[in-house]
């Protein structure tokens, strides 16, 4: 297993914007809760005739409220300033995304998702940061025999904010294989090194957004490969879109096509 | 380098759509061990109404039907969760029977006690619907493009 952190080429120097806290929508209703819960708490020590217990209600539920307040007043400040995201993924790609990790939206697939004559699957992980602070995507992939991956294999992969990349992992498909449909687990986790940030404007807003997204990655074989691949290039990880660029950079995705 | 083709694009987005497509396959499967969880802890309240007739020694009347309810939804949460496992070979084939055993259970139950068909309905709509989803999903995997 790999701890270096992978980054895409070309390298993206966008710098992290806005807040290291989270200001968003649940954190206003976090706000608001404990505002509430302290007016309510207060009121109810004075109707048992307790005003001692008055301070310490009001501080108890009061400062949380005032720290959250504050954290919605700093991102609402900040986010007009914030660069605007290419939304590569839902838009100029066109893909079905139904979740993020941590601001981060993902998709994992084979491509071709059959089997080619020299044994050989692509396994493409495209990547879209909608924040703006970077990320560290950890990705596991596997274990599968059928793709000579004994061990689950872990890749660490960094996102600058709002970048989208695609990651290239070559592999062969084992003799033994049996003909058929086939699923490679994928595992996503992603770690904050910079703090949350908030989400940028142009990026898909009502995903869910999960801890540990988990993908059944589908291929199939239909028949024995003629030849197995010997040879695999290596891995690579290239940059799709940067918010410093004035648009995302597709012609990547070429050299993604001529790997094969 | 190039702009990719269209057609390479298009066949990017089909592999993309068959993974996605998966996902909530896999996700529709989850609904089968929720129903199961749900069977588990429907279960829990007749156990203890059986015991606490036992216990204080009532007339036999007063649970009568209590341990075919109770084999009913133990029986059938076991199945869900064999279910839940089978749905990762055959998850059409494994959701449709799971639907099934799930309105004859409860059918059965409903006929022996009409009076506790309305009990934890809104857990019985949710696993309901969840069931019928993963049927769905299973059946527009399976259905022939």
């Amino acid at each position: 297993m790999s701890s270096v952190v992978l980054r895409p080429t070309p390298p993206d120097a966008t710098p992290d914007a806005g807040p290291r806290r989270n200001g968003g929508a649940l954190v206003f209703i976090a706000a608001i809760m404990a505002s509430l819960t302290a007016v309510f708490a207060a009121g109810i020590c004075l109707q048992l005739d307790r005003p001692a217990l008055v301070a310490p209600a009001l501080i108890l539920f009061g400062l949380p409220a005032l720290w959250w307040g504050g954290c919605v007043w700093v991102a609402a400040r900040a986010y007009p300033s914030l660069p605007r995201s290419h939304s590569v993924l839902n838009g100029a790609l066109g893909f079905d995304i139904r979740c993020t990790c941590h601001g981060v939206a993902s998709t994992v697939f084979f491509h071709p998702d059959g089997v080619a004559a020299d044994g050989r699957l692509d396994l493409l992980v495209f990547l879209e940061n909608y924040t703006s602070r970077q990320r560290v995507a950890e990705i596991r992939i596997g274990p599968h025999r059928g793709l000579g991956l004994d061990a689950p294999s872990l890749v660490r992969l960094h996102l600058a904010a709002g970048q989208a990349a695609v990651y290239v992992l070559p592999l062969a498909v084992a003799p033994g294989l049996a003909a058929g449909d086939h699923d490679l687990p994928v595992m996503l986790k992603v770690s904050l090194p910079a703090g949350a940030g908030l989400r940028l404007p142009g990026a898909r807003r009502h995903l869910h957004d999960l801890w540990c997204p988990r993908f059944a990655v589908p291929f199939t074989l239909s028949s024995a490969p003629l030849k197995n691949s010997a040879d695999l290039p290596p891995p690579v990880y290239r940059s799709l879109a940067s918010v410093g660029e004035p648009g995302p950079r597709l012609d990547a995705l070429q050299t993604v096509a001529d790997l094969r | 380098m190039t702009t990719p083709s269209p057609r390479f694009l298009q066949s990017l987005r089909e592999s993309q759509a068959r993974s996605a497509n998966e996902q909530i396959l896999f996700s529709d499967r989850d609904w089968l061990l929720v129903a199961a969880f749900v069977q588990f802890l429907t279960a829990l309240s007749p156990i203890h109404h059986y015991l606490m007739a036992l216990r204080l020694s009532l007339p036999p009347g007063f649970a009568a039907h209590a341990p075919w309810l109770i084999g009913g939804l133990l029986g059938l949460a076991g199945s869900l969760m064999l279910l839940w496992w089978w749905a990762l070979y055959a998850p059409y084939r494994a959701a449709l029977t799971a639907l099934l055993a799930y309105i004859a259970v409860h059918s059965a139950i409903a006929l022996l006690q009409p009076q506790a068909v309305l009990d934890n309905i809104a857990s019985k709509i949710l696993v309901l619907t969840g069931l019928v989803l993963a049927v769905r999903t299973g059946w527009l995997r399976r259905r022939p493009q």
